[in-house]
């Protein structure tokens, strides 16, 4: 289990062109839970996780995680042990081979050349890509791709791993792997998703945001049941 | 039926997939000591290039590529070829030589070596790209000294290439989706179209490089494994070198000659 915590406190982010995306968000993630992160396009989900990977840093506010601040110096620290695999696969998959791609990670973390092949061949075999390595990602199928952005992040063996809208354009049964590869996965788990059915799949709890404001934390049954509020968070 | 872009972008696709099957490092300063080589022949002195054309065929023979293929890919220069050395037989009248009285310019002359000179070069470049593919050739740059900042930056620039192409061929099929069979467009339309192009890109660029971020990158591209200087790749290195080194000093035509004379 990870020991690292992700505490966000009266997090606020502001855009360049104004657009407050966070307002306001407190929230604490214990090592180990799997939080889906719910709520309407541009409800500051995305940015929560930009803010998580030392990606954006908050205008106000603060966000941790374990003990350590997510600011410009803690950066490089914070994504070694954070993981994001980003809502379009082809942005993370940039390099000749699958094999290139998985490796990049562990390669940046200046890993021996045997460990970084260890750690590659692992993530591709979790997500059953294990003969895939050599080939281009323009081969593979989109659930392909979507595994192989996933093992990608997997190699770096991250404490907590950010998933933003991981089930977007997968068929059923790239859907299905998605949620097993997932449910392999021991550590912390934020998932943001409009994805109802994959994050009752995966999560225990669901924190429902609204306009950069954190609406609902509760856990992922009691929303999920309960239509009337569904229809109230409009999820 | 895939467009001009697509069909660029699967070659370029198809020689990327081809690399990796030597990455020795001899293969890059093979390739260097071969582009001075064309290089060092003088302008008015294509027929110098001739005997030189051999390595491309050779290498190509010998890693099992086959020559057909790089010269297939080498030939999509001339057209920029052709612009550079355009003004030659314009400006320069002055005579070369006659073939059955037929006036040949010394303009006419260097046009014809700058052609030879780009597909040579072009050639070898190819073949390079070919066995190592060119995250190879940055990586084997690396390792011979070139500063990793411009290694990176020309990695950069070369995924840049593929990210702009990628979203070319993505505001193609939208335009002619709805486009019912036209096929041009005002010139005001194609302002536009560049416009949103570097646009889409940069933003698509943008997203890869904080997905560059996210798993750890610095700004330094990280060394692939490559082979070494073993035995192997020294005696492949000294036999290139010998067969260079002949094309470009030994006038083979004299040999030739004497062999048909006797």
């Amino acid at each position: 289990m990870s020991h690292h915590f992700v505490r966000y406190t009266d997090v606020h982010y502001r855009y360049n062109d104004g657009t407050e995306a966070l307002r306001g968000v407190s929230l604490e993630i214990k090592h180990g839970e799997r939080v889906a992160l719910l709520g309407l396009n541009g409800s500051g989900k995305s940015t929560l996780m930009l803010l998580t990977d030392a990606l954006f840093y908050p205008t106000s506010g603060e966000v941790n995680v374990g003990d350590v601040p997510v600011t410009e110096k803690t950066a490089s620290m914070i994504r070694r042990s954070v993981g994001f695999v980003f809502q379009d696969p082809e942005d993370m998959l940039f390099m000749p081979t699958i094999y290139d791609d998985v490796a990049f990670g562990p390669r940046n973390m200046q890993l021996p050349e045997e460990e970084v092949m260890r750690r590659a061949e692992n993530a591709l075999t979790l997500v059953g890509l294990k003969n895939m390595g050599e080939k281009a990602s323009y081969q593979l199928s989109g659930g392909q791709r979507r595994s192989a952005a996933i093992a990608s992040v997997l190699s770096m063996e991250p404490d907590i791993l950010l998933l933003d809208e991981p089930s977007a354009n997968l068929d059923g049964k790239a859907r299905k792997n998605l949620i097993e590869i997932l449910n392999k996965y021991e550590h912390t788990i934020i998932l943001a998703t409009h994805d109802l059915d994959l994050a009752a799949k995966i999560c225990h709890r669901a924190v429902v945001l609204e306009e950069g404001r954190v609406k609902l934390d509760s856990p992922i049954e009691s929303l999920i049941s309960n239509s009337e509020l569904l229809k109230e968070m409009s999820l | 039926m895939a467009s001009k872009i697509e069909k660029i972008y699967m070659a370029l696709i198809a020689m990327e997939k081809d690399g990796g099957t030597d990455v020795s490092p001899s293969i890059l300063v093979i390739t260097f000591l071969y582009l001075v080589a064309v290089l060092s022949v003088p302008l008015y002195a294509p027929q110098k290039l001739i005997w030189l054309a051999a390595y491309p065929i050779i290498a190509s023979e010998v890693y099992g590529i086959g020559y057909s293929r790089i010269l297939y890919r080498s030939l999509w220069i001339l057209p920029l070829l052709a612009i550079i050395g355009m003004f030659n037989p314009i400006l320069d009248h002055t005579e070369a030589f006659r073939i059955n009285g037929l006036l040949i310019s010394r303009g006419w002359v260097s046009f014809i070596s700058i052609l030879l000179r780009g597909v040579l070069a072009l050639q070898a470049v190819v073949i390079m790209v070919t066995l190592t593919g060119f995250l190879g050739v940055f990586n084997l740059m690396m390792r011979l000294g070139f500063p990793k900042v411009l290694c990176t930056q020309l990695l950069l620039t070369y995924r840049y290439l593929f990210v702009i192409m990628e979203e070319a061929i993505n505001m193609k099929r939208a335009r002619d989706s709805r486009g019912y069979g036209r096929k041009s467009y005002p010139l005001g339309m194609w302002g536009r179209f560049i416009g949103q192009l570097l646009i889409r890109s940069t933003q698509r660029s943008i997203r890869i490089h904080r997905a560059m971020k996210a798993r750890g990158f610095s700004g330094v591209f990280p060394l692939v494994s490559i082979k070494g200087w073993d035995k192997k790749a020294w005696i492949t290195f000294f036999g290139w070198i010998i067969v260079i080194v002949l094309l470009r000093f030994v006038d083979f035509s004299y040999y030739f000659k004497a062999l048909i004379r006797n």
